[in-house]
């Protein structure tokens, strides 16, 4: 067999094994609409991590981190920082959340917003800017499985063809399976990343520079201002850090599908005592950036960075090794991706749908309109994921800026008793604003600060004043005996 | 709602990681010296990745402690 055809098959034994997971786990219950979207609040300690990890460990730790590794140097350590740092944010308010879905029967970020602020339109806007920026995210994905496959056929497949392939796949599995089938493939795509991350990190510096140690001394001989910040770039220095941290620790459960996550635990103390080990998954990042290191002096000029890691994998190992990784890569990408997807197409046709235009459907019409989502998003990413050439990482940060946005109106609506509707409402089209504004008109980072972070503040200030100056809302335990 | 606030300690135990790989970038971010052959950025937060396990460890055991209490009285 060729090199092509042996990485190939690789990869596509191991995505198959975990659609064969996916579907046996979905296969033996009948899903009404709870079932297919929260898993039926029974998730316990072990399924809640791995679901969780599932969403957070994607195609931008594995293919993005390096990549920035590779192309940006120093700035790429924020992606270390910010998780464990969205862990401690998740540790005061997910148990919370959780309590008010158990009380409430609530499913998605769009209904606690609903419940919170007794406005379907805010319900209805939150639900329209999280879909919006789940785009980015679930694109990001689809970008990644497309440099997996181009990259481990040797460019036998072109990439646009290669995302078609992954993006139907990724819809028959969503309708298929739900919630549960994600977590369980999880373990696998797991186990499988750990080997690869560790694996790759000690093996590729020690193949070219007999170590981690000695490559890291020969790249800060050539290239040491590549170590730090602002690295490769002018722009990303420590005020972007500071703020990019911030807004992506205060955003990393402000995601539709992280937020709706905190639903399908068993109990509030299951989230916080995930929230305690969620850091040190992130560990085994730190070994991907090893790898992105080491490419920076081993395959010096590639076009485009997020290509770094594969390319320098399938220089460094034989095409079997190639097709483990590209394996592992695709699980990573097409596990989050499934979880985004069923996420928006939920939202959409629950809190948007349903509410605003339709008020009279059943829930089993929501689920088919739900399944008809799924669908309708995934041809959406692919598009943009063919027609756009950023790098996964500044995806990604697009929909931080965007999700981090609900972040005043779900802190302050927990511990605040003076928020109000329209403070919470006029706060986030500000800040959903200036960040289209700012972002399409590249001006991020502006003044140094992350743009996200900027509008974040503003968000923060309109919502405050503006509650001060409106009425004061009646406590929900009275609006809803 | 608004719900029962988290205790102070509790907070303070949440800040420190803020305070450790956040806000004092600019004290750690440099090459030199090197820890295992590592960067010290990049060795400082994956030690910090470890320790802000710890503290949420610390900040769980404060919070449950005091719900206990509570329920006692």
């Amino acid at each position: 067999m060729s090199p092509s055809a042996v990485s190939l098959t690789t990869i596509f034994a191991i995505v198959g094994i975990g659609v064969v997971i996916g579907f046996l786990a979905g296969v033996r219950r009948k899903m009404n609409l709870e079932q297919w979207t929260v898993g039926a609040r029974g998730f316990g300690m072990l399924l809640m991590f791995l679901l969780m990890a599932g969403e957070i460990y994607t195609t931008f730790s594995f293919l993005g981190a390096s990549g920035w590794a590779y192309s940006r140097g120093g700035p790429t350590l924020y992606i270390l920082a910010y998780l464990s740092l969205g862990a401690g944010v998740s540790f005061f308010i997910l148990p919370h959340i959780w309590e008010l879905g158990r009380k409430y029967k609530l499913q998605t970020q769009s209904d606690f917003f609903g419940l919170r602020y007794g406005n379907k339109y805010l319900a209805a806007f939150v639900c329209v800017v999280g879909v919006i920026f789940l785009i980015p995210y679930l694109q990001l994905q689809i970008t990644g499985l497309g440099i997996i496959v181009n990259v481990a056929s040797f460019n036998g497949i072109g990439r646009t063809s290669a995302m078609a392939i992954s993006v139907a796949l990724l819809a028959a599995f969503v309708l298929a399976s739900g919630v549960r089938a994600v977590a369980w493939i999880s373990v696998l795509k797991d186990v499988l990343m750990l080997v690869a991350a560790v694996s790759i990190g000690i093996g590729i510096p020690y193949l070219h520079y007999g170590g981690i140690g000695p490559m890291f001394a020969a790249l800060a001989q050539t290239r040491p201002a590549h170590l730090t910040m602002p690295g490769a770039t002018t722009s990303l220095g420590h005020s972007w850090y500071i703020t990019t941290v911030l807004l992506s620790a205060l955003g990393a459960y402000m995601w539709p599908h992280a937020f709706g996550a905190a639903f399908t635990a068993k109990s509030g103390d299951t989230l916080r005592r995930n929230a305690i080990v969620m850091p040190l998954y992130t560990i085994t990042l730190a070994f991907i950036l090893f790898a992105g290191f080491t490419a920076v002096m081993v395959v010096p000029g590639l076009p485009d960075g997020d290509l770094a890691l594969l390319t320098i994998v399938r220089q460094s190992f034989p095409a079997w090794f190639l097709g483990v990784i590209g394996g592992a890569g695709a699980l990573t990408a097409m596990v989050p991706a499934s979880i985004l997807i069923l996420t928006a197409a939920t939202l959409f046709a629950k809190n948007l749908c349903r509410p605003i235009f339709a008020p009279t459907m059943t829930d089993d019409q929501v689920a088919k309109l739900a399944r008809g989502m799924v669908l309708v998003l995934s041809a959406i990413s692919l598009y943009l994921a063919i027609h756009s050439s950023t790098t996964l990482v500044s995806l990604l940060l697009l929909g931080y800026a965007g999700v981090t946005q609900f972040f005043p109106g779900v802190v302050l609506g927990l511990y605040w008793k003076h928020v109000t509707m329209p403070g919470v409402f006029a706060g986030m089209i500000a800040g959903v604003a200036i960040v289209a504004y700012l972002i399409l008109t590249h001006q991020d980072p502006f003044m140094g600060w992350s743009a996200g972070f900027v509008a974040l503040c503003i968000n923060f200030l309109i919502t405050a004043i503006l509650s001060l100056l409106t009425p004061a809302m009646p406590p929900l335990d009275q609006t809803h005996n | 709602m608004p719900i029962k606030k988290p205790s102070l300690l509790a907070l303070l135990l949440a800040l420190i990681p803020f305070v450790a790989m956040c806000f004092s970038v600019a004290l750690w971010d440099r090459i030199d010296p090197m820890i295992l052959g590592i960067p010290f950025n990049l060795a400082w937060l994956v030690c910090w990745i470890v320790l802000s396990s710890l503290c949420l460890w610390a900040a769980y055991r404060v919070e449950a402690t005091r719900s206990k209490d509570r329920g006692a009285r």
